[in-house]
């Protein structure tokens, strides 16, 4: 498979087909790769300037578990590296598809709804969140669809989540 | 025991505990894009507002309920609500469309009663026998474990083992932030207070199994999901559907209870093994694949049978081997009880109480799967945008409200974040849950160790329990990569050669 977008399509080795189910993931594994390697590191420093306390030595040292997990993790980042050493990178204008755009706004909405929850209350924030939801995500907008289903729904939600664990269960709600 | 079901069935609040929780548990599992491991964890939340039995049931029925209601949406939209629930939908879909799928469901029902009923059995014969074995365990033996619960883990749920182990690294990682048990020496959190306290579990829980599912599931445009009938028909199996089944029920019924035990393998393993197996000594393979009851019969009862004897490994050795097994041993934690080898004698009543709970819970799964059968359809064609916004909701009350810290909510998030992250990049989350879950214990474990034999590793082969813990340990990291199988098998060829010329 051509990864670069431009030239000819041109097979691929055999090596790689051992290593790899999809060898398009090649790039982001590389990447995933150094951002371990680099983690990893950092944690292998920190647990070695660790304090060692007397009476049990290093054997006893906070650092001597992370340190170890780092190890193995730093082994496993050189070894994702290792395989997708060879990666292209897919050049070519960024284009945001449709479904990155859902994924961002669902986060973007969940980010929002936790920011203003202490500010504005537990039920007010979550009926918002259930409209804009509801609304946002909608397979057919509609003004009817808005007044009954997205307001009466999530005030009906609302008040559901409100009752059973607020009132029911005791839940402390945020 | 007779005590425990005298104490059940005159509790009215746990009946009623039963009921709600499987209904939960098959809805869940039933409609695509919501799972059972992320209603567990939007329950795990709460859990500590509900007296222990309650919520431990609960746990249990809302993980076998939603392993079993994955088939109904496998059977009638094609589409396996749970990923156990794929081998089911091979068959299963095929009867729908011959419309028969009423008994397909019926089938999908009994089979799931069936193969619970024998991993209970396993349960309660199996768990007193290992609790015995696993007071030999040393702190090397523990480790090891552990270390064995997180490789193979990573080897098996996903389809590179190399991500699935650093899953399972970083999931141990993460577990290692805040004041270390010992000392009391902070790690990782960088001068918070906050972070001394270490990593939330429900909080990272029911980020990696909540938030991050809702974003898959909305990520995706909306996908017009098309039952195959509405009519769902009669819902009986025949005569001939029941007849000569006793085999297959008995041999997936095992094989599942076996693969639950096994860390890493779950549900979808146990089906898929029992399938195939199933396949191969059937009298009639030629029907598998084109509406074969006996396919059905065989995925479904091998993959129910895995949800109980999950728990073996929990309630033993305190080690799970599947994320729901690890949702359930974190309910555990949030009760302040501690799963392994001293819980059978310390919480005996509590298991039998589980063992009586997951009976009672087979009953409600025949009374409400048969029920909801010809209701399901409705349910499964609720749009995804009335759903996933409770869910928000629910993690974020759920997160507050296991330590009343807001900070837990965008720790929660975080999670939400880095699984999603994880999904798109093919790293399994399974293997990190068990890390987050399993980290203290590794650090405990290994400082005792080498503390106490003065960090002496002999006892790694001297011990013969540790010894072949290691050497499976071993044959897991080496027989999961192609690579690795390769360079051994070319070391043993090259060993060999200078051995044959000397001849």
């Amino acid at each position: 498979m051509d990864q670069s977008g431009t030239g000819p399509a041109r097979p691929e080795p055999a090596r790689r087909k051992a290593f790899y189910a999809s060898p398009e993931k090649a790039a982001p594994d590389f990447v995933t790769g150094v951002v371990l390697f680099l983690l990893s590191l950092y944690v292998l420093v920190t647990s070695y300037r660790m304090p060692h306390f007397a009476g049990s030595g290093w054997l006893g040292s906070p650092g001597l578990t992370p340190g170890l997990i780092a190890l193995v993790l730093l082994l496993l980042s050189l070894a994702l590296m290792f395989r997708a050493r060879d990666f292209r990178l897919r050049l070519g204008p960024l284009q945001p598809r449709i479904e990155g755009l859902r994924a961002g706004a669902c986060f973007a909405m969940i980010f929002v709804y936790i920011l203003v929850t202490p500010l504005i209350g537990y039920v007010p924030a979550t009926f918002a969140l259930l409209f804009v939801f509801q609304t946002a995500y909608a397979r057919k907008l509609s003004v009817r669809y808005v007044l009954i289903w997205s307001i009466g729904l999530s005030a009906l939600l609302t008040f559901i989540l409100w009752y059973v664990f607020g009132e029911i269960f005791f839940v402390p709600l945020p | 025991m007779l005590e425990e079901v005298g104490r059940l069935l005159l509790d009215p609040w746990a009946i009623f505990t039963i009921f709600w929780s499987m209904t939960l548990g098959i809805i869940m599992g039933a409609m695509p894009g919501l799972t059972g491991p992320m209603a567990m964890a939007l329950l795990l939340g709460i859990a500590y507002t509900m007296q222990t039995e309650y919520s431990i049931l609960a746990m249990m029925l809302i993980y076998m309920g939603g392993v079993y209601g994955g088939s109904l949406s496998a059977i009638l939209l094609n589409i396996p609500g749970a990923p156990a629930s794929a081998a089911t939908a091979i068959d299963g879909y095929q009867l729908a469309l011959q419309g028969k799928a009423g008994r397909a469901i019926a089938l999908t029902t009994i089979a799931s009663c069936i193969g619970t009923l024998i991993a209970i059995a396993f349960l309660a014969f199996l768990t007193p026998w290992l609790v015995k074995v696993s007071l030999l365990f040393t702190s090397w033996e523990l480790l090891l474990l552990v270390l064995l619960g997180v490789m193979m883990a990573g080897s098996l749920t996903g389809d590179d083992p190399i991500k699935g182990w650093i899953a399972g690294m970083v999931g141990l990682l993460i577990a290692q932030v805040g004041l270390d048990d010992l000392h009391m020496h902070p790690r990782f959190s960088f001068g918070s207070h906050y972070l001394e306290a270490g990593v939330g579990l429900v909080a990272a829980i029911v980020g990696l199994f909540g938030i991050s599912q809702v974003v898959v599931a909305m990520r995706d445009r909306d996908i017009h999901l098309e039952p195959v009938t509405h009519k769902i028909g009669r819902i009986m199996p025949t005569l001939e559907d029941l007849k000569g089944r006793v085999r297959v029920v008995l041999q997936s019924g095992v094989i599942g209870s076996i693969v639950g035990i096994l860390p890493g393998l779950g549900a979808d393993m146990g089906a898929w093994i029992s399938y195939v197996l199933a396949k191969r000594t059937s009298r009639k393979p030629e029907l598998y694949g084109k509406g074969s009851t006996e396919g059905v019969i065989a995925a479904e009862t091998g993959n129910n049978a895995v949800v109980p004897s999950s728990l073996i490994p929990v309630i033993a050795l305190g080690l799970p081997g599947s994320g729901g097994a690890a949702i359930i041993m974190a309910a555990l934690f949030v009760h302040g009880l501690t799963p392994g080898p001293m819980f059978l004698f310390e919480n005996l009543d509590l298991f039998e109480y589980m063992v009586i709970g997951l009976l009672f819970g087979v009953v409600a799964m025949l009374i409400v799967g048969l029920a909801l059968a010809h209701v399901i359809i409705h349910v499964l064609l609720i749009p995804r945008e009335n759903i996933m916004a409770v869910v928000i909701a629910m993690g974020v009350m759920g997160a507050y409200a296991s330590k009343l810290q807001y900070g837990d909510v965008w720790m929660m998030l975080a999670f939400g974040v880095l699984a999603y992250v994880m999904r798109r990049l093919d790293f399994p989350l399974a293997p990190m849950v068990l890390g987050i879950v399993l980290g203290s214990l590794l650090d405990e474990f290994l400082r005792n160790a080498m503390i106490i034999g003065d960090g002496d590793l002999s006892p790694l082969v001297t011990r013969p329990i540790a010894l072949g813990l290691l050497i499976v340990l071993v044959l897991t990291l080496v027989g999961s990569l192609p690579v690795l199988r390769r360079s051994v098998s070319r070391l043993i060829a090259g060993a060999r050669r200078p051995a044959a010329q000397a001849e």
